[in-house]
C-alpha cells in the first residue's frame, strides 16, 4: 500500500512539475516571440516611474485632484517630447489617501516597495505628509513636498540648517509666510493685535509671528488672544483686542472661524483692518461672510492676481490646462482662471524641474538626480516666478514669492487683488 | 460697561441654544429615561438637508419645513432601531452607545456628501448685518432671534405639556408606562412622540444657529457637550433647569472668556456641571427620582 501509494505521489508531483515548466517555457516564449510584423526590437526602456499620494477623493479631494491634474499635464509634455532620464517614457502612480496619516502611509509603502517609483510627491496636509516623510527620507528617492506647511518637512532642525539631501519643499511654510506677513504689518502699524486658533497650527504660527516682529521691529503685540475652534461668537477675544487699542488685528484662523472673528468685529461696530493667513483667500471665508470679506488682506503667491495683465508663461498655462480640464473648480467659471490657480502653476513648475533635474542627470539615480535639483537656479515656468534650490536650501516658495493682497469688489463681484 | 453688555447680550443668545438643546435631550429623558446623544448630528443635519434643497431651488421656508421634517423621520428611526430593541432588556444604558454611534453615523454621512468644510447658511429673516442700536449697544437681531425664538419654542412645548391631554398623557407613560397602558394609554405612541419632539427642537436649533456660524459636521457635536452640561446644570428632565441652566453657562462662559481667559472660559460649563453633580446630583431644578419597588 505506502509503494504504491508513494509511486502515486511521486507520479502526481512529477505530472506537476513537468506542468510547471511547459507554462514557464510558453510563457518566455510568448515574451520572447517578436511581434508580428515588427523587426526585432531592443528590450524597450524601463519607464520612469513617479508616485504621489494625496486626498484624490473625499472631503479634501480638492489638494489631491489639482495636484493629480497639475503632475499629470507635465508627464504628457515630457513624454510628448520623447520622455526623461535618456529618452525613457514618464508614468505617473496615483494613489488616494483622503488625507489619512495610516492610508498615506500604505502608499508611501507601496509606492517606494512594490512600484519602486524613482520620485515621489508627499500628501497635502502636514500629517501625513510628516508620516510618509521617514520612507521617502529612508528611500532617499527625489521627493517633492506641495502642501504641507511645516519646516520641518524638509528641514529636521529648522530652517537654516542643513534640509534632507533629497527633500524639496515648494509649499510655502510656515515660518516664511510668518516673516512674510510680519514685515507688512511691522512696517505699517505699531500697536497690533493677534488672535490665532488655540492648536499646534495657531499657536507655532503666532510664535512665528511674534519672534518675527519682536528680532525686526522691535515690536510686541498689544494683545494675543486665543479662541478654540467652532466656537459661535468670539464677544470676548475681540473685546479684549479693542481694549489694547490694537490698529490692525492679525488673524491665524481658518474657514468657519474666520468668518465668526469677522462677524463678531462686525457685531461690535469695530471697524480695524484685518490682516492674516491665506486661509482668508479660501473659497469658504468668502462664501461664509459675503460682502463682509472686503477690504480683508492676506498673503498669497503671486502670478495669477490680475487677470488683465498675466504674462505669457501664465496664460500658456491657463489656456493649456482649460483646453485640457474646461472651466472646472481650479480655473473657475472666468475667462482666465481665479487668483488661488498659481498653486497648480506651482505643481506643475515643481514636477518640471524634478523632470529638468532627471534629464541632466541621464538616469533616474537618486544621488545624481539629488545633485541636479541642487543645480536649479531661477527657474522660471508657468508661475513666473524665479525657483532656486541649492544644498542647503530646499524651499522654492521664499517671502518673495508671497504677496499681499485683499478682497475687492469689482462691480458685483469680491476678487483677490494686489494692494497698490 | 459696554464690554460687559455685550458679553452677557451674546452669552444669553449662545446660552438659549444650549438651552433648545438641552430641552431636546430632555423630552426623551422625561418619556423613556433616555437621552439622544446623537442629537448634535441632528441638529447638524437639518442645517445640512435645509442648505441642500435650498441649493437646489426650493423656497427656503419649504426647505426648512422638508428638512424639519426629515429629520422628525430620522428620530423616529432611531427610536425604532436604537432605542427599542435596547429597551426590552429594560437593563444598562446600551442606548447610550447606540444613540452616540447613530450621531457619528449620521456625521460621516454629512462629512462623505457635504464635505467636510463648513458652509453658508442663508439668513433666516435676519441677515447678518441687522441691527438694533440699544444706547451704545450695537444688538445683532440675528441673536436676538435665537434668543427670543429659543424661548417661545421651549415655552410652547411647556404648555403642550403641561396644558394638553397629549402632553398629560405623555407625562403619565414617563411616569409609569404599564399602568398607563392599562388607563388606555398607547404608551408606546407617546415615546414615539418624544423622539420626534427632541428631533424637531434639533431641527429648530439648527435653523437658528446655522446663518450664524455656518454649518460643517462636526458643529452638532461641539454643541451637544454644551447643551448636555446646561440640563445636569439646571435639572435633567426640567425645562425650566435647561432654560436657566443654558443661559447661566452662555452667560458665564463669556464672561469668563472677557475677564479671565479663553481657557478658563471653554471649562467653565463643565466645571459648574462637576460641583453641581457633587452638591445637588439632581441639579439645581431636578426632583428626586422616584423609583418604584
Amino acid at each position: 500500500m505506502t509503494s504504491k501509494g508513494s509511486k502515486r505521489k511521486g507520479a502526481v508531483m512529477a505530472f506537476l512539475v513537468g506542468a510547471l515548466l511547459l507554462i514557464t517555457s510558453a510563457c518566455s516564449t510568448q515574451s520572447a516571440a517578436p511581434a508580428p510584423g515588427s523587426t526585432p526590437a531592443q528590450t524597450p526602456k524601463e519607464p520612469v516611474r513617479v508616485g504621489m499620494t494625496s486626498a484624490i477623493t473625499g472631503a479634501y479631494s480638492e489638494y489631491g485632484e489639482a495636484m493629480e491634474k497639475a503632475i499629470s499635464m507635465a508627464v504628457e509634455d515630457w513624454n510628448a517630447r520623447g520622455g526623461t532620464a535618456g529618452g525613457r517614457k514618464i508614468e505617473l502612480i496615483a494613489l488616494d489617501d483622503q488625507l489619512n496619516a495610516a492610508k498615506a502611509v500604505t502608499n508611501g509603502q507601496r509606492l517606494i516597495n512594490e512600484d519602486k517609483v524613482h520620485a515621489l510627491f508627499l500628501p497635502a496636509g502636514s500629517s501625513p505628509a510628516m508620516a510618509v516623510l521617514p520612507l521617502a527620507v529612508k528611500a532617499g528617492i527625489p521627493t517633492i513636498n506641495l502642501v504641507a506647511t511645516a519646516p520641518a518637512v524638509v528641514y529636521p532642525k529648522g530652517t537654516g540648517t542643513d534640509p534632507y539631501p533629497n527633500v524639496f519643499n515648494f509649499a510655502r511654510q510656515n515660518d516664511i509666510e510668518a516673516a512674510s506677513l510680519g514685515k507688512y504689518v511691522g512696517a505699517k502699524w505699531k500697536k497690533i493685535g493677534l488672535i490665532s486658533e488655540s492648536t499646534e497650527y495657531g499657536q507655532s504660527s503666532s510664535a512665528n509671528i511674534k519672534k518675527y516682529l519682536k528680532s525686526n521691529y522691535n515690536l510686541d503685540v498689544v494683545a494675543h488672544e486665543q479662541y478654540d475652534q467652532k466656537s459661535p461668537d468670539l464677544t470676548p477675544q475681540i473685546g479684549r483686542l479693542q481694549k489694547s487699542g490694537a490698529e490692525v488685528i492679525l488673524t491665524v484662523a481658518l474657514g468657519a472661524d474666520l468668518s465668526t472673528i469677522r462677524k463678531t468685529l462686525d457685531r461690535m461696530g469695530w471697524d480695524v483692518q484685518m490682516v492674516g493667513t491665506s486661509g482668508i483667500f479660501s473659497v469658504s471665508y468668502l462664501e461664509l461672510v459675503g460682502e463682509l470679506a472686503v477690504g480683508a488682506q492676506a498673503d498669497i503667491l503671486g502670478g495669477f492676481l490680475d487677470p488683465n495683465n498675466l504674462g505669457a508663461s501664465q496664460k500658456a498655462f491657463a489656456l493649456k490646462w482649460k483646453k485640457k480640464y474646461g472651466n472646472d473648480r481650479f480655473y473657475g467659471k472666468a475667462e482666465w482662471p481665479v487668483a488661488d490657480f498659481s498653486r497648480q502653476a506651482e505643481t506643475y513648475d515643481a514636477a518640471n524641474i524634478l523632470f529638468a533635474a532627471m534629464e541632466r542627470a541621464g538616469s533616474t539615480d537618486s544621488a545624481k538626480v539629488n545633485a541636479e535639483m541642487d543645480k536649479t537656479t531661477k527657474y522660471s515656468g508657468a508661475l513666473g516666478l524665479e525657483f532656486t534650490l541649492t544644498p542647503k536650501v530646499h524651499h522654492a516658495i521664499t517671502e518673495d514669492s508671497l504677496v499681499i493682497a485683499q478682497f475687492v469688489k469689482e462691480g458685483s463681484a469680491i476678487v483677490v487683488r494686489p494692494i497698490k | 460697561m459696554l464690554f460687559a453688555f455685550q458679553l452677557i447680550f451674546s452669552g444669553l443668545a449662545i446660552g438659549a441654544i444650549y438651552a433648545l438643546i438641552g430641552n431636546g435631550l430632555n423630552v426623551t429623558w422625561r418619556a423613556l429615561k433616555v437621552n439622544n446623544f446623537g442629537h448634535g448630528s441632528f441638529l447638524m443635519i437639518a442645517a445640512m438637508v435645509a442648505l441642500d434643497l435650498h441649493n437646489r431651488k426650493f423656497p427656503l421656508w419649504l426647505a426648512l419645513v422638508i428638512a424639519a421634517f426629515i429629520t422628525v423621520l430620522l428620530g423616529l428611526i432611531l427610536e425604532r432601531v436604537a432605542i427599542r430593541p435596547q429597551m426590552k432588556q429594560r437593563k444598562g444604558h446600551g442606548w447610550l452607545v447606540s444613540t452616540l454611534g447613530a450621531g457619528v453615523l449620521l456625521q460621516a454621512i454629512a462629512t462623505a456628501y457635504w464635505g467636510a468644510s463648513a458652509l453658508a447658511f442663508p439668513p433666516v429673516i435676519f441677515g447678518q448685518r441687522d441691527y438694533l442700536m440699544l444706547g451704545g449697544l450695537r444688538i445683532s437681531l440675528q441673536l436676538l432671534l435665537v434668543l427670543v425664538g429659543s424661548i417661545a419654542v421651549m415655552v410652547g412645548l411647556e404648555l403642550l405639556i403641561e396644558k394638553t391631554r397629549w402632553g398629560r398623557a405623555m407625562k403619565a407613560t414617563a411616569f409609569d408606562s404599564e399602568l398607563s397602558q392599562l388607563v388606555g394609554i398607547n404608551a408606546q405612541f407617546f415615546v414615539s412622540l418624544s423622539f420626534a419632539i427632541s428631533a424637531l427642537l434639533a431641527a429648530f436649533a439648527g435653523f437658528l444657529i446655522a446663518p450664524i456660524t455656518g454649518i460643517d459636521p462636526g458643529f452638532g457635536l461641539h454643541m451637544l457637550l454644551k447643551g448636555f452640561a446646561a440640563t445636569v446644570i439646571g435639572g435633567i428632565g426640567s425645562s425650566k433647569g435647561a432654560l436657566i441652566g443654558g443661559l447661566l453657562v452662555g452667560v458665564l462662559e463669556q464672561l469668563v472668556q472677557g475677564y479671565v481667559s479663553n481657557a478658563a472660559g471653554n471649562s467653565i460649563g463643565f466645571i459648574m456641571m462637576t460641583i453641581i453633580l457633587l452638591t445637588r446630583p439632581n441639579g439645581m431644578f431636578g426632583k428626586e427620582a422616584l423609583v418604584k419597588v
